[in-house]
């Protein structure tokens, strides 16, 4: 199983780019494309699910392009956009039984896995009330069920735990955990706790660009010794947030703590800090746009 | 006042700025481009005015009013539509916004796509004189007066209408399309005379070919025809100061209509639309019925296909896709269909079975001459779906990354159709079966519309083109059986001129063509 993205490039218009020479070469795991908005994270996803070609460069699936043998990898792709719709006057079950018959799966097996992906994703009581009278949230586990239909060896989510409360966004990533294994997940997203948890790998994008691709410890190690907690007034916190990159901040008794990411210490009183992804993130995000 | 400048204005640059307002002007020209060529004709008997300033803008006006009355009310309708849709409303009804001036704003904003209409046409007009005219004499007064005078208060009047089946319950629906073409037929079309200004028209050009000797009594056409014919005669207008005075009560009579719908707009409310829809009478009598039907089936379809509940995605049943592609499509088809009459209301299923029966013992002639139109007329709405959906419903791109969406799920879509057509009308089928040679009249209706429908809702993407041209084609053709159109062949001339075999022969091109603008889509982000 492998996924291999060779000099892919998307130009919308004359000077509007959504990639550019983007190159990368996966097997089995859960990717986690991380990026801010418009980075190209959901051009790169449409690439990969065959909605959108690339201007330029090649998409392989197990050897096959995908341009000219788009089959290939339909028959095994699971695709959550991040902006999807639903027919309003079906119920979840029908909805799902209407998608098994576009994916082309046999109708008793598809009938038994739909049960059983409602009770994953927790709509087994709201199964057969029409979707249109369905939350945000619950629309999504639908689009999440209707991924997971056809038992896809390439799983495309993006920015899945969008309207998603609390307790449905842990169900999904131990879903997605549970997933991981002889598959290849790619998991979009700007939200890193998501990828966190989840992620055998991650792939920074920014500027329709990859900046890095590499396993979260590579990633975390790469900027050990450079997140730093300084404790200052809150007067003083405005002036320095113009000054470092402030990853978040803690209120407390005697002042505020801010966590900053820096090359160098900020100040002699601050402390060095075990560094998270989300620090990992925002360093490499802005290195790449001040360099740019 | 300056929210709903702004109102109307942002909403008159949303449509600018789409492909469907070329369209529009494009129409506009294509219209001008008709009257230009003499296709459309203004004639009393034998008799057509010389061409003048005069002439041309009598002719070019009354031309753009008849169409506008119709065609326009279908091209400026679905901005409150699209509000609901984008969530736009809800932003909007959360500000200080008031109904009046929301329902003023779109109001302006149709005025303002039709006006541009009525300016296209103007331009022709100018263009007609300079370049058809026989006296070419540049009277702008003569010209240009019967837009303002006569088309501008049926552009108004239409844009009202407009918005008001936007905001009134049922009619904001599809089922408004449909109600607005009878009412356009029925009422509007017979009250034409004044609405229309022809009545006015007539009058004045009627004194002016007596006064010239003509012993003429009957009254004005406009339509298609020879102009080497016609005689002419000399109409230099009529004093339209006398007739700008009735038309001001159409002006108003579109004011009040606009504010009108005020009344029924819900204020982007989608509980008040379902408490409104709940106090029908006849879903409080079938409401319990329902269910009870409901519960029962659920029951039925709630048992688990397998005790056995997954604990984790591993645990899930595996499956791949079938290796059986004819099973495989058969399933997708049913699908379609299902998807097709799903969520119809209670009172469709009970006509179209009445007419099921209708069809299976009345007399032959009945069915074939009133029964069959109204087959193929019940299933409009759905029909009007086919290749619009996807879009609508922002499904395209799960069907899209499906396997086959060219060769497996659009040739599913249509063949849904064409069953749909089969079973609604498969009370005419079976009393056809035993007089053989009315079999090719049904067989045009049940291939020819469904492929028709498909291919309008993939290449124009809305519903209203299938329906408004199914609606005209349907009234013309298997009503009145206008020979060229009688598809169906509900009289005995279209069936000796062997019409419904043409229609079976167009039906693979435009299945051929409705691939071809799927192909388009999927390659659209490209």
């Amino acid at each position: 199983m492998e996924l291999h993205i060779e000099n892919v490039s998307k130009q919308y218009r004359k000077a509007v780019w959504g990639l550019r020479d983007f190159t990368l070469k996966l097997g089995p795991g859960v990717l986690g494309l991380l990026g801010p908005n418009g980075a190209g994270k959901s051009t790169l996803m449409r690439i990969i699910a065959t909605i959108t070609r690339p201007s330029s460069g090649t998409v392989c699936w197990n050897g096959a392009d995908i341009a000219t043998q788009p089959d290939a990898l339909r028959r095994v792709l699971g695709y959550l956009p991040q902006d999807f719709g639903v027919y309003p006057n079906l119920s979840a079950v029908e909805f799902l039984t209407y998608l098994a018959a576009v994916k082309g799966l046999p109708q008793q097996r598809a009938r038994q896995r739909i049960d059983e992906l409602l009770h994953l994703v927790n709509l087994t009581e709201a199964a057969y009330r029409p979707i249109g009278g369905f939350s945000g949230g619950m629309r999504q586990r639908v689009g999440i069920a209707q991924a997971l239909l056809n038992d896809p060896h390439l799983l495309i989510v993006d920015e899945p735990t969008v309207g998603l409360d609390p307790e449905e966004r842990v169900r999904f990533r131990n879903l997605i955990a549970d997933l991981a294994g002889e598959r290849l997940v790619l998991l979009s997203t700007h939200i890193v706790s998501d990828v966190e948890a989840t992620a055998t790998s991650i792939a920074l994008i920014n500027h329709g660009q990859l900046l890095r691709h590499a396993l979260p410890e590579e990633l975390l190690h790469a900027v050990e010794g450079k997140v730093w907690g300084w404790l200052v007034s809150s007067d003083a916190l405005t002036t320095l947030k113009t000054q470092h990159l402030i990853a978040n901040t803690t209120r407390r008794a005697d002042g505020v703590l801010a966590r900053i990411v820096s090359d160098s210490t900020p100040d002699p009183a601050a402390t060095p800090l075990p560094p998270t992804l989300e620090d990992a993130y925002l360093y490499f995000i802005a290195n790449r746009q001040e360099a740019a | 006042m300056n929210a709903l400048f702004h109102l109307a204005l942002a909403d008159f640059r949303e449509r600018v700025r789409r492909f469907s307002f070329l369209a529009i002007v494009a129409l506009g020209v294509f219209l001008g481009y008709q009257v230009i060529t003499g296709f459309f004709q203004l004639r009393l008997g034998n008799y057509r005015g010389v061409l003048n300033a005069a002439w041309i803008g009598a002719l070019m006006s009354l031309t753009l009013s008849f169409f506008l009355s119709l065609i326009g009310f279908y091209i400026t309708r679905g901005n409150v539509q699209r509000d609901r849709e984008t969530g736009v409303g809800q932003i909007l009804a959360a500000t200080p916004l008031r109904k009046l001036a929301y329902v003023f704003g779109k109001f302006a904003s149709n005025v303002a796509v039709l006006l541009i209409v009525v300016g296209v046409l103007a331009l022709a007009a100018l263009a007609m004189l300079l370049v058809h005219g026989e006296d070419k004499m540049l009277d702008l007064a003569q010209l240009l007066l019967p837009f303002l005078v006569f088309s501008v208060p049926v552009a108004l009047l239409t844009a009202a209408l407009a918005v008001f089946f936007e905001c009134a319950p049922v009619l904001r629906t599809s089922t408004g399309n449909v109600i607005y073409f009878f009412l356009w037929l029925f009422i509007v079309t017979p009250l034409g005379g004044d609405l229309l200004a022809f009545e006015a028209i007539e009058q004045g050009m009627t004194v002016a070919l007596q006064a010239q000797g003509a012993a003429y009594q009957g009254g004005i056409v406009l339509g298609a025809g020879p102009s080497g014919e016609l005689q002419p005669f000399l109409w230099t207008g009529f004093d339209w100061a006398a007739v700008a005075g009735t038309r001001l009560v159409y002006v108003t009579a579109a004011l009040l209509l606009a504010g009108l719908a005020a009344l029924p707009f819900e204020r982007f409310a989608p509980e008040q639309s379902r408490v409104r829809a709940q106090r029908s009478i006849i879903k409080r009598w079938l409401a319990p019925l329902g269910a009870r039907l409901r519960a029962i089936t659920r029951r039925a379809d709630a048992t688990p296909a397998t005790p056995n509940i997954p604990r984790s995605a591993q645990a899930l049943t595996p499956v791949t896709a079938s290796g059986k592609p004819v099973r495989l499509f058969v399933t997708l088809v049913a699908a379609e269909l299902k998807l097709l009459l799903k969520g119809r209301a209670l009172l469709w299923y009970v006509a179209a079975a009445g007419l099921f029966l209708a069809c299976l013992l009345s007399p032959l002639e009945t069915v074939r001459g009133t029964l069959l139109p109204l087959v193929w007329l019940w299933p409009l709405l759905l029909w009007s779906e086919m290749g619009v959906r996807e879009a609508h419903y922002r499904v395209d791109q799960l069907l899209f990354s499906a396997p086959s969406p060219l060769w497996r799920q659009l040739p599913a879509t249509w063949a849904a159709g064409v069953s749909l057509a089969l079973l609604l009308g498969g009370g005419a089928l079976l009393r056809f079966l035993a007089e053989p040679a009315l079999l090719p009249g049904f067989v045009a209706g049940a291939l020819f519309i469904p492929s028709l429908a498909l291919l309008l809702g993939m290449t124009t993407g809305t519903e209203r083109s299938t329906q408004i041209l199914l609606l005209i084609w349907w009234y013309l053709g298997p009503l009145n059986g206008l020979a060229a159109l009688d598809l169906t062949a509900t009289t005995a001339a279209a069936l000796a001129q062997g019409i419904p075999w043409l229609y079976i022969a167009i039906t693979p091109l435009l299945v051929g063509l409705a691939l071809l603008a799927r192909q388009r889509q999927l390659h659209a982000g490209q």
